[in-house]
């Protein structure tokens, strides 16, 4: 699904990520760990395609084709999604508006009929009670005035919508109470299937515990210093990250 | 000036009217030319050079030359309407209920003066007594019954108006507690004319009004505008202006709110490009206590556009409990447009709530971003977040077809832009 040999990325002249080596199978879900400043969210953006950081070395490959050389339209139309830390507010534009565009965009480019608002009302609708989110957000402006809680619920429910083959959460769990923390894993839970890959960036262990990670990595210092199975999750809430600083 | 002399005299030899009137109209002519066109030495119109439209001469329309008035006729001509062509009202394209008087302003002495007996300072706006001057058609518009069907007034120009000139007047009357909604609009084709517009409302006790003002003019035109809303106590004024032509367009707005319970709600959106200027100089006098008022003012600008908004709120000693609001958005789409943005507060009583504030930026990066990041490409993103800064504007408002309208006409405007 997603090779990213020796990645190398940098902002503003300043190298964040210095040789990132990674490997995701179709069904699995990666978690990323790291404290803050490692340089996990640059990863998730550099994989959306966020222009502001600097390629400097090496590839990425999403199934099999050069992602970087995509435009993050085209990342999105061929599948990847990203979940935002801080999702971006658009003022003026309702929600369902905005999400039939990019509904529509989607199914467009897989060959599938365009839905009108009757057949998009029904679908959203049914998305929406799967991230428990009431539906008058629809007639919302795109994440004005939501709390934090609302504003990742709405993110999960675009990755259900959108059904790309490879999501990326970006500190989705972050400043979420543990209701709502459970209601965003139920909904990566939902989306998981054999030809479906997730990469989750947390600090904590918390989100994981709902969820059945295959691989946790420590990104520490723009490198990956060490990857294991779910228990390394635990052993990390246990120990910080001050123990591996020796490796980084 | 000689030129407007001339215009003016001519336009007295081949129309009939009294003595008083052409006194009238002389003595406006005078002040005009006494101050002449406004410089940008005056606070007013620093940032808004009229020099080119002073070396240009216009003139205005001979309407005793048959024109060729083979426009077709307009296909959607179904609210009342009073409709002009190049200067000329075509009764033929008319229609009102009976209920609405229709006064002709040219024969009544009365309508040739400064709206509501307020002394104007005359440099601050000397349009005016050009208006005045060289008014050339025009209605007093008398409301005694509520209206659910707008009324619309159509000003049309077509190719065949190089170099005219127009100055129209209006003055709608809104009797005791009536509802209607009036429909200004201005449209022009690609041809070079010069219209001074002067629009007076006048609202009696608890009347309401809705009031569009929709400025398509040529692109090559000049618009220049003045716009007087008098507000009795519990009446109301929600005014939608939709700003897109000419190639330069100023507008005077001067808004009494002369007893309590009166209100205004003013909100312009205005598309610039090329190098279009637009300039709206807003002042809402809070005459009396216990009155509101809301100002909102959005500029998009893309290309070499210019744009101005000086929008006052004065608040006089005894006006206590006042709430105004009063905020002017703009969005730059280019690094060539400029815009040059002064909301004030004239504060003299004590116990009022005032707020103003003004923001002027570029598309937000990260918005743009997102969007493109869920499938949607560079350009659909940036129409997404355009018509969201839009949307505060034409959600606001509630008939449908107006809605309609604007929705269709903005969306032609972005697919317009490079």
């Amino acid at each position: 699904m997603l090779a990213i040999k020796n990645l190398k990325v940098s902002i503003e002249n300043k190298e964040i990520l210095k040789g990132i080596n990674l490997n995701i199978l179709p069904g699995e879900l990666h978690a990323i760990m790291g404290p803050n400043g490692s340089g996990k969210s640059t990863l998730a953006h550099v994989l959306a395609g966020r222009e502001l950081f600097k390629v400097l070395d090496g590839e990425i490959l999403f199934n099999g084709n050069n992602l970087l050389e995509l435009d993050p339209e085209k990342r999105a139309l061929n599948g990847i999604f990203m979940s935002y830390q801080y999702p971006a507010v658009i003022p003026g534009v309702n929600l369902a508006y905005f999400l039939k565009a990019a509904v529509n965009a989607v199914r467009k480019n897989r060959g599938k009929k365009e839905m009108d608002s009757v057949e998009f009302l029904t679908f959203i609708k049914e998305k929406m009670s799967q991230v428990q989110m009431d539906e008058k957000y629809l007639k919302r402006s795109v994440n004005d005035g939501f709390s934090g809680g609302e504003k990742k619920r709405n993110e999960i429910l675009q990755m259900l919508s959108l059904d790309p083959s490879l999501a990326i959460l970006d500190e989705t769990d972050s400043g979420l109470d543990i209701d709502a923390i459970r209601i965003v894993a139920n909904g990566v839970n939902d989306f998981r299937r054999s030809d479906k890959s997730v990469i989750v960036i947390t600090h904590y262990q918390r989100i994981l515990q709902y969820m059945n990670p295959d691989k946790i990595h420590v990104l520490m210092n723009g490198k990956i210093i060490k990857s294991g199975g779910k228990e390394l999750a635990l052993e990390l809430e246990e120990k910080g990250y001050s123990w591996l600083e020796t490796l980084a | 000036m000689d030129h407007l002399t001339t215009q003016l005299k001519q336009y007295i030899s081949s129309n009939s009217s009294n003595n008083n009137i052409i006194k009238k109209r002389k003595k406006a002519l005078a002040e005009f030319i006494k101050y002449g066109f406004p410089k940008t030495n005056l606070e007013n119109y620093r940032f808004t050079n009229l020099s080119k439209l002073n070396k240009l001469k216009f003139f205005l329309p001979n309407h005793t030359i048959k024109n060729e008035f083979n426009t077709k006729i307009e296909d959607d001509i179904q609210f009342p309407t009073l409709y002009f062509l190049n200067g000329r009202f075509l009764e033929k394209l008319s229609k009102v209920p009976d209920f609405i008087s229709i006064e002709s302003i040219l024969n009544k002495e009365e309508n040739f003066q400064s709206p509501f007996g307020v002394k104007y300072d005359a440099s601050a706006n000397p349009f005016v007594y050009l208006n005045t001057a060289l008014i050339n058609d025009g209605f007093l518009i008398k409301i005694t019954e509520s209206i659910n069907e707008p009324l619309r007034i159509i000003y049309k120009m077509t190719a065949g108006s190089e170099n005219l000139m127009n100055h129209p007047k209006f003055i709608i009357k809104a009797s005791k507690n009536i509802n209607a909604t009036i429909i200004e609009e201005y449209h022009g084709e690609n041809t070079l004319y010069f219209n001074n517009v002067s629009t007076d409302f006048n609202l009696d006790l608890n009347s309401h009004i809705k009031h569009f003002r929709i400025q398509n003019e040529s692109s090559k035109s000049y618009h220049v505008a003045n716009t007087n809303y008098n507000i009795s106590k519990d009446a109301s004024i929600q005014s939608t202006y939709i700003v897109s032509g000419s190639n330069l367009h100023r507008h005077d707005i001067n808004v009494i709110l002369n007893g309590s319970g009166s209100h205004i709600d003013l909100n312009g959106l205005c598309l610039l490009k090329n190098s279009q200027h637009i300039d709206h100089n807003i002042i809402f006098d809070h005459a009396t206590a216990y009155v509101t008022s809301k100002m909102l003012f959005k500029y998009i600008l893309s290309e070499k556009s210019t744009g101005v908004f000086n929008g006052r709120a004065l608040v006089r000693e005894d006006s206590q409990k006042i709430d105004s609001i009063q905020t002017n958005n703009n969005l730059i789409l280019s690094k060539s447009a400029i815009m040059n943005s002064n909301p004030q507060l004239e504060i003299y009583a004590d116990d009022v709530k005032c707020t103003h504030g003004s923001t002027t930026g570029q598309l937000d990066e990260n918005a743009l971003f997102y969007i493109r990041s869920r499938g949607l490409d560079l350009l659909e993103a940036k129409s997404l977040l355009i018509n969201g800064f839009a949307n505060e504007i034409i959600n606001e408002i509630s008939n449908k077809k107006i809605k309609e309208y604007c929705t269709d006409f903005l969306e032609n405007w972005l697919g317009k832009l490079n």
